[in-house]
């Protein structure tokens, strides 16, 4: 019975990750947090040891902490900026969540790949991880939400304006890879995790937490006084030109 | 796993324990037992490492001064700003917006001002010289750090996860039935070998018999040589029979045919004499004359940004300046950019500091082809610039 059911569920997960013709992925979304950010380490580059930020945004009202030193720390309101390792999972808690009164969400984030930003502005450019309403309600009721986020590619954009504080998803089908998929359309740089799974700590290994890997924290920016539209009028001074011969 | 963790969390340990930060306002935390890091405090950017508590830390990576590591990058943190060595300007170009220039096809403009293999992301200006011709002048290059993210989704019911628990939980049924124990064969063989050898012995006295005959024909023989042959005749039937008496002057004749025989080559050999000082290097420098012919129509066209990087919503400020920097004038001179799709055109943002017409083409794929066309003709030394906005998307 048992092999039945192990050959069953092989052959319906061979179906969904096979391979497109001709390109090889050894990855895939579903795989178990910190696999496939370990594999991008074993590729080499400037990527050992980088801490990459990252921008964990969870809906107003809401509270985001991240593991630290085997607790978690305290929550942050709504956005959490922090320099995380690549290939390592970090474990994250939301709390307060509006609408879902005295539920936390656990989810994991792992980073895949970095920027390369010029000098100065690593903090400004932050990989925007963001955890919709939706996302954690499905979660609470047990469901398990995976999201690749990726760079998209600038020959190809979507024609679309963005919103600071939303990102955009879409949904890929029950059989896709969402890995591959945002393969397809960029650069993956992390894969978010959202389930419904509660803490069982175990003082001994630290599973849960995995281990409370080091990461950076980012000093809040400081919010401007002015506005967006007199940063934009600002904008219309005319910047130097180089002279012509 | 658990060695990848600690190298990890040990390599973190160097990274914070040196001065050198990826980035400011970062500081680095993690948990005590194996990261050594935390905040003490409290002072934005500052990271000050902990006493180390464990063996295992003790001898990490952790443990050895900065110089003895020789991981990545020998140990320094990797800075924001990294490019492949060899590769200049902007890296990668996938977080980057370009604009201006003329990528990918070489644009071409007819008769009739139609344009050709106008590219997404090119800004060029075409004119009119006085002989007729079209000539077609492009800008630079604008690189603008704008990466921009988006994210694919999937969601999975709890019913197929139960089916992944179940195969990790089911145990291998593959135990071990029945197990063979192999008796290995304890009689072993050992060659013995011969310990009786039989020497032979060679007769001495034969020996000696046969070294005093070599001996006398090495000395026959070598008396007997070649060069010897042309001087002296007599010995040529005799070489058996030299008694010690002759060795003499047979030996004066020897060192004649050798003196005779000595090939003397030159003995002079040419020296190169370099000069023992060096006072300067003059040598002549390169050199490059331009000679521009008269006549010629020219348009010299740049174009800069307000901001060199910009999030998704921000505003951007383009301004292209052209002038003619030829010795004619020229007419009918165009100025054309084509949008990235990045980058969405503000309405009514343009400006021109000359008389011109001003039109927005849409294009098939959601951008726009900004075109400004000179009304009067650009006199010799005449410049305008041309600034519009843009919002990031």
């Amino acid at each position: 019975m048992a092999i039945t059911v192990l050959t069953t569920v092989h052959s319906l997960q061979a179906q969904q990750f096979r391979p497109a013709p001709g390109v090889h992925y050894p990855n895939h979304g579903l795989m178990a947090p910190g696999q496939a950010g370990s594999q991008m380490l074993l590729r080499g580059g400037p990527i050992p040891g980088y801490f990459q930020p990252a921008q964990i945004r969870c809906p107003q009202g809401g509270k985001v902490a991240i593991a630290s030193a085997g607790k978690f720390a305290a929550g942050a309101p709504s956005v959490l900026n922090v320099g995380l390792l690549i290939g390592t999972p970090y474990r994250f808690k939301i709390t307060e969540i509006p609408g879902l009164p005295g539920v936390e969400i656990f989810p994991t984030v792992e980073l895949l790949d970095r920027l390369y930003p010029p000098a100065g502005l690593a903090t400004r450019f932050p990989i925007p991880i963001h955890l919709t309403a939706q996302e954690l309600r499905m979660a609470a009721e047990g469901l398990f939400v995976t999201r690749v986020i990726y760079l998209e590619d600038p020959t190809n954009p979507v024609v679309i304006q963005d919103q600071e504080n939303r990102q955009r998803f879409f949904d890929v089908r029950f059989n896709e890879d969402p890995l591959r998929v945002a393969d397809q359309l960029g650069r993956p740089m992390a894969i978010l995790r959202i389930g419904s799974k509660q803490p069982r700590m175990d003082r001994q290994t630290g599973r849960f937490m995995f281990s409370s890997p080091p990461f950076r924290t980012i000093a809040p920016q400081q919010p401007s006084n002015i506005s967006r539209e007199r940063l934009e009028q600002a904008i219309i001074s005319t910047p130097s030109i180089g002279r012509l011969r | 796993m658990k060695k990848f963790c600690l190298t990890l969390v040990a390599m973190s340990g160097i990274l914070a324990s040196m001065t050198a930060c990826t980035s400011p306002g970062l500081q680095t935390t993690g948990q005590p037992h194996p990261a050594h890091l935390s905040i003490s405090d409290g002072q934005p950017g500052s990271v000050q490492p902990v006493n180390h508590v464990g063996t295992a830390a003790q001898q990490g990576p952790a443990a050895l001064p900065p110089q003895a590591y020789t991981g990545p990058n020998a140990g320094l943190p990797y800075p924001a700003q990294w490019t492949p060595p060899g590769i200049h300007g902007p890296f990668p170009e996938d977080e980057y917006v370009y604009q201006g220039g003329d990528g990918y096809q070489l644009t071409n403009v007819a008769q009739d001002f139609s344009i050709d293999n106008l590219d997404e992301e090119d800004t060029i200006a075409h004119f009119h010289t006085l002989d007729g011709d079209i000539e077609i002048e492009r800008t630079n290059r604008v690189p603008i750090y704008a990466p921009r993210f988006a994210s694919t989704r999937r969601i999975d019911g709890l019913s197929q996860y139960r089916h992944q628990d179940h195969v990790h939980a089911v145990d291998s049924p593959l135990a071990l039935d029945t197990s063979k124990n192999d008796t290995s064969q304890q009689q072993v063989k050992q060659q013995v070998s011969t310990q009786r050898n039989i020497g032979t012995r060679s007769t001495a006295l034969y020996k000696e018999n046969q070294k005093l005959r070599d001996m006398a024909h090495q000395v026959a023989s070598a008396e007997d040589s070649q060069m010897v042959k042309p001087q002296v005749g007599d010995l040529l039937n005799t070489k058996v029979n030299i008694q010690n008496s002759q060795e003499a002057q047979l030996s004066i004749r020897q060192q004649t045919a050798l003196a005779q025989t000595d090939e003397e080559t030159v003995k002079e050999y040419a020296y190169d004499l370099l000069p023992y000082r060096m006072l300067g290097n003059n040598k002549v420098q390169t050199n490059h004359h331009y000679e521009i012919a008269e006549g010629n129509s020219r348009l010299d066209i740049r174009k800069v940004a307000s901001r060199q990087d910009a999030l998704p919503g921000e505003l951007l400020e383009f301004t292209i300046t052209f002038k003619n920097t030829g010795d004619r004038a020229i007419g009918n001179v165009t100025i054309v950019d084509h949008l990235s799709r990045r980058l969405a055109y503000v309405d009514d943002s343009q400006n021109c500091t000359v008389e011109s017409d001003f039109f927005v083409n849409p294009t098939g794929k959601d951008s726009a082809i900004l075109r400004w066309e000179i009304v009067d003709p650009l006199e010799v030394g005449e410049s305008a610039a041309i600034t519009f906005k843009c919002r990031v998307r």
